[in-house]
């Protein structure tokens, strides 16, 4: 792989927690002394915040699909009568 | 990207297990956002979130807990709870397995994150699409390099590290604030 992908790989596992410790220390080391180097690890942390995001994003869907069929099944009336009860209209 | 799409798919929460608990957690979450002269909207919207951070913490290595998983989804809900009415937890009490319960700090997102994300969106979806089914679907580089039609995993390995430079590299140049990483 060229340079600037394996420096991506480093920096992907040092954010990650998954480079042996005395590698991790030598690459703080070179954070502390190369603005650049740790402009892109920053910028590669975000990319992973963003990702997570995105995967809540997708998993919030998911759930939200469960929702619609449960609450349209008309096997699962006893289920909807149950969380209903709750919000009855004089508690609106 | 038809056999990546449905792997990501298949691994979202669609399991039975998992509707299984939507059944069993949701009646005590409706009780207490009642409780609270909540409406049923803000009950599904609370339990929804408390659903997704459960799912996210189950895929996280050494999440073990010791209380029924619905136990733990309300656990979660009176947190999201107290953070969305920004009220203490003097307010409403909590036993100390729910006390221990942290909700990820990242978990509501920024303005500028969601932008940079809509952007991202438009401009390299295939790129998302592989990290994700990389990172969080767990996804192995044999599997992922079978998906993208790659002949080896030294291929895919360097399609994903491809793709982190050019999400990464978007991500610089549409920061709003891109000074803020040289920090």
């Amino acid at each position: 792989m060229r340079t600037s992908l394996n420096d991506l790989r480093a920096a992907e596992q040092y954010i990650l927690g998954t480079m042996p410790l005395d590698e991790a220390l030598v690459f703080q080391a070179r954070l502390l002394t190369n603005p650049t180097l740790r402009c892109k690890v920053n910028l590669q942390r975000k990319v992973y915040t963003l990702l997570r995001i995105r995967q809540r994003r997708h998993v919030k869907a998911a759930v939200e699909d469960m929702h619609e069929q449960l609450f349209a099944d008309p096997t699962k009336a006893a289920f909807q009568e149950q969380i209903f009860s709750f919000f009855n209209p004089e508690k609106l | 990207m038809e056999t990546l799409e449905m792997s990501i798919q298949e691994t979202l929460p669609t399991a039975r297990d998992f509707e299984t608990l939507y059944e069993m957690a949701f009646p005590g979450v409706a009780a207490f956002v009642s409780k609270m002269n909540g409406t049923f909207d803000d009950a599904k919207d609370i339990f929804h979130d408390a659903l997704v951070i459960f799912h996210e913490k189950e895929q996280s290595e050494n999440f073990t807990i010791n209380v029924p998983a619905e136990a733990y989804v309300l656990g979660i809900a009176k947190h999201l709870w107290l953070k969305k009415f920004k009220k203490t937890s003097r307010h409403i009490p909590l036993d100390s397995m729910e006390a221990n319960i942290a909700i990820p700090e990242d978990y509501f997102p920024s303005v500028n994150d969601l932008t940079l994300l809509a952007v991202l969106e438009r401009t390299g979806k295939k790129c998302l699409d592989i990290l994700q089914a990389f990172y969080y679907e767990k996804m192995s580089l044999k599997n992922l390099a079978q998906a993208l039609g790659f002949s080896s995993v030294h291929s895919a390995t360097v399609q994903k590290y491809k793709c982190l430079e050019k999400v990464r590299d978007t991500v610089k140049e549409k920061s709003i604030s891109y000074e803020d990483f040289f920090e």
